[in-house]
């Protein structure tokens, strides 16, 4: 067919305003989704921040969300499990809450629909910040003069000091913790340069392999779909699966009682995953590389070669965003305690 | 009767009613969502197709195929490019679809959208837009835009074929069901992805009836019925379905044909192994999901990823599924006649099939004596990329409810002249010419062609010069012959 002949049809399909753009790689949106119901404003943006980073809404008032997903490191805090009040360790590893907001649910079982939902969670955690239910902490926040006006800021209305506006502010702060123009990003606009080779290699090692399955471009988590998705790990069998444990944990199912959610785990994101070892719900599998290798070996069911494990893992590298600067908020005092009193 | 027989049996008749009723409720109450549903929706219509469980779909319940093709990538990377992942954006298609939806007041959005679309269809995203091409054009949402993708096939956990108008498989006469849950033709399927759910109707040639048999909406015509086809072959007879000609390489294909036996059991197909990228189960075959048939203009001409292994395909397809023979004698009157016979090799429905009205299988023929003088021609193409009327072709004469032609699928009431050739079978084109008294002899050169459908055709659709149909030739056979309607070499024929 000549030249001409083709240009008219791609002419007739322009036409039909569809496009025949063959599928590419893309860069992580710099948009989240954002609820109809909490739509993002400066002042509750702020408010989230400050209470993200307030250590007064724990028991002990020493554990902040910071604690566990540090903003200054990957988002999490690169233990095995965390650590919270009275030194007591929770079963799952903190998961990173850079671009959180781009995951469909919430925590390794996906048992928060969003991310308001999700904040009200680790407050009452008894392993976590270890508050005994969610009005003392409602107290705690009224009790505090500066975030009355915060909050009135935020909200306006006539109690605008609630749980549900707390986590409300929580999660619009959440919402701007983005790591975008990752060399992946920049590689994906265009900049040839952007990857080294051996990451472009690992990448197409990435996708060949079929990890993209479930880890799916651009934000390389699961898809972003009404309800979440589940995937099962670990699905083969292999000497992994009882050096670290896999298989103790029953994950989604804990959830739903359902027999087929046994073992199902939301797909966390691979960015900045080089920044938040150790790896996978348990925490137990301590570098980056091993992970790489434990995936392949029980998603997979393929054993890699270590130079190919050295690609993806300096593809995974690649993954690693531009953090916004955040600076530490002042927080509203409580003169004369150190937590509000009771 | 007494009235209290007259009580007696109408406590036996209500007794009766009541068992009944009971029973039914209890078959519901156990029957999975999935099944009940399996009567046409309302909001399909005129399509036959359904959504399980009376469901109300959003685009987004449907996967994009490119998620599925990152771990089925063998099965990705034979639907890109297919006439399957361009049902909605076929330009060709677009147009007629645009004057279909004019002419109908829009029952065809979904009539025909039902195939084209089906998500399109069930999420009710598919619009008509009369701004867009020559004729109008549609939008969807774009997990409609893949036509019949991945989720379209794999989401289909039933059939509304019984309780169809026509009681057949047609018309999209498929329950939808998308979700968690993806159906397919292979046991013991266990993903780490999704949940798996064995169907059995995705092992039959009825599936693919589904669409591949198509009835006018109102008066019911057989407008396409390549599944019917398929019903009355030797195809069927041998459990031989769609799936082992259209879903596996064209070499193993027409070794299914010449055997007659299943796809599976072709010797060394090469075709097993896993069917997504860490599965669990070694498959006896994986089917391509290229379901090449003779369509080789499309994909190429839009440049859509695949295109050119899929035009390949396609040209291998239509090369090897009908064979040419010939032979000439004297006929009533003194005149030579010529008779070529064209068999339907390889294809399990008639050549050509869908729609019979408008694709074009026809023969080219030229006769010229030892002299090089032209004794007949026929079927051969003119400046208008177009054969005259006396040309041998192929295919079914449609007409309106008025008796008057027309190849406008809205319109078709009726065929009035078959010419398609059935499966194993063949037909004759015959022709007679007088031979100069002084030639020495004669050669006879034969071609099978096919084009998907005729200039004007495409003309009225894209506009005139829009493009130009492309020919390819399915055949060609060359004979001498002497003066005495004997076969001879043709080197034996120049050397006289």
């Amino acid at each position: 067919m000549t030249h001409t002949l083709k240009h008219h049809w791609l002419a007739i399909l322009a036409g039909t305003g569809l496009s025949a753009a063959a599928l590419a790689w893309d860069a992580l949106p710099l948009q989240v989704p954002v609820p109809a119901d909490n739509p993002q404003t400066e002042a509750k943006i702020e408010l989230g921040k400050q209470l993200f980073f307030d250590p007064r809404f724990s028991s002990t008032g020493t554990i902040s969300c910071n604690t566990c997903h540090n903003l200054f490191l990957g988002g999490d805090d690169n233990r095995p499990t965390s650590m919270g009040v009275h030194g007591r360790t929770g079963p799952r590893n903190a998961p990173t809450v850079w671009n959180s907001a781009f995951h469909a649910t919430q925590f390794w079982d996906g048992r928060a629909a969003s991310l308001e939902e999700q904040a009200k969670g680790p407050v009452v955690a008894s392993v976590e910040m270890g508050m005994a239910d969610l009005d003392m902490v409602a107290k705690r926040m009224r009790a505090i003069t500066g975030y009355q006006a915060a909050f009135a800021r935020a909200f306006g209305g006539d109690n605008p000091v609630s749980i549900d506006n707390a986590a409300k502010a929580v999660a619009a702060f959440e919402r701007t913790l983005i790591t975008p123009n990752s060399p992946y990003d920049r590689w994906a606009q265009g900049d040839a340069n952007a990857m080294l080779p051996n990451q472009v290699q690992g990448l197409l090692l990435f996708d060949q392999l079929g990890c993209t399955g479930c880890h799916q471009a651009p934000f390389f988590g699961g898809p972003n779909k009404r309800g979440g998705h589940f995937a099962v790990f670990p699905f083969h069998d292999g000497e992994y699966v009882g050096t670290y444990n896999l298989r103790a944990d029953m994950g989604r199912h804990a959830v739903t009682g359902r027999k087929s959610d046994r073992h199902k785990y939301k797909v966390p994101t691979l960015r900045n995953v080089a920044l938040t070892a150790p790896y996978f719900h348990n925490g137990a599998v301590p570098t980056l590389d091993q992970a790489v290798r434990v995936m392949a070996t029980t998603q997979l069911n393929a054993t890699l070669f270590e130079e190919e494990v050295a690609h993806i893992s300096a593809f995974l590298n690649a993954l690693t965003g531009e953090f916004p600067s955040i600076a530490m908020p002042r927080l509203p005092p409580t003169p004369g305690a150190s937590i509000p009193t009771e | 009767m007494t009235s209290t027989l007259r009580n007696r049996m109408m406590l036996v008749v209500g007794l009766v009613a009541g068992i009944a009723a009971s029973l039914m409720y209890s078959a519901s109450a156990e029957t999975p969502p999935e099944k009940l549903a399996a009567t046409p929706s309302v909001a399909c219509k005129p399509s036959n197709l359904a959504v399980a469980g009376g469901r109300t779909l959003k685009a987004e319940d449907f996967e994009e195929p490119q998620a599925c093709g990152k771990c089925h990538q063998r099965q990705m990377k034979g639907w890109q490019g297919s006439m399957h992942s361009l049902a909605f954006k076929d330009p060709v298609f677009q147009a007629e679809w645009a004057l279909a939806v004019k002419a109908t007041e829009g029952k065809a959005l979904n009539d025909c959208g039902g195939c084209h679309t089906a998500i399109g269809v069930t999420t009710g995203t598919v619009k008509f837009d009369p701004s867009m091409g020559k004729h109008g054009g549609f939008t969807v949402a774009k997990q409609g835009e893949h036509g019949v993708s991945c989720e379209v096939c794999h989401s289909v956990s039933g059939s509304t074929a019984k309780n169809s108008p026509t009681g057949q498989p047609g018309n999209a006469s498929l329950v939808l069901n998308p979700g968690e849950t993806k159906y397919g033709p292979l046991l013991k399927s266990v993903s780490g992805y999704h949940e798996t759910q064995y169907s059995e109707l995705h092992t039959k040639a009825e599936f693919c009836g589904s669409c591949h048999n198509i009835f006018h909406s109102e008066n019911k015509f057989p407008i396409e019925h390549t599944y019917d086809e398929w019903k009355s072959s030797p195809y069927a007879q041998a459990d031989i379905p769609c799936q082992d000609c259209h879903m596996v390489p064209v070499e193993v294909a027409n070794q299914v044909a010449d055997r007659m036996v299943r796809a599976k059991d072709v010797p060394n197909h090469g075709l097993g192994g896993l069917a997504a990228k860490g599965a669990k189960v070694e498959r006896e075959i994986v089917h391509d999901h290229g379901f090449v048939g003779g369509n080789a203009v499309i994909a190429a001409a839009l440049g859509s990823p695949g295109a050119e292994e899929h035009k390949a395909e396609a040209l291998k397809r239509l090369q090897g599924v009908a064979d040419l023979d010939m032979d000439v004698r004297v006929g009533k009157g003194g005149a030579q006649e010529l008779r070529v016979k064209v068999t339907n090799l390889r294809a399990g429905h008639h050549l050509p099939t869908s729609l019979t009205f408008i694709r074009r299988i026809w023969l080219d023929v030229a006769i010229t004596d030892d002299q090089g003088r032209v004794i007949l021609r026929s079927g051969e193409l003119d400046a208008n990329n177009r054969v005259d009327e006396d040309t041998v072709i192929f295919g079914n004469h449609s007409v309106d409810k008025a008796g008057k032609p027309t190849i406008n699928p809205w319109e078709i009431a009726s065929f009035t002249q078959l010419n398609t050739i059935p499966p194993k079978g063949f037909r004759f084109g015959k022709y007679a010419f007088k031979l100069p008294a002084d030639a020495k002899g004669f050669k006879v050169v034969v071609k099978l062609n096919y084009q998907s459908y005729d200039q004007a055709v495409a003309d009225k659709l894209l506009g005139k010069g829009a493009v130009l149909v492309p020919t390819i030739e399915m055949k060609a056979l060359t004979r001498s012959y002497g003066a005495d309607l004997k076969m001879v070499e043709a080197r034996t024929l120049a050397s006289r």
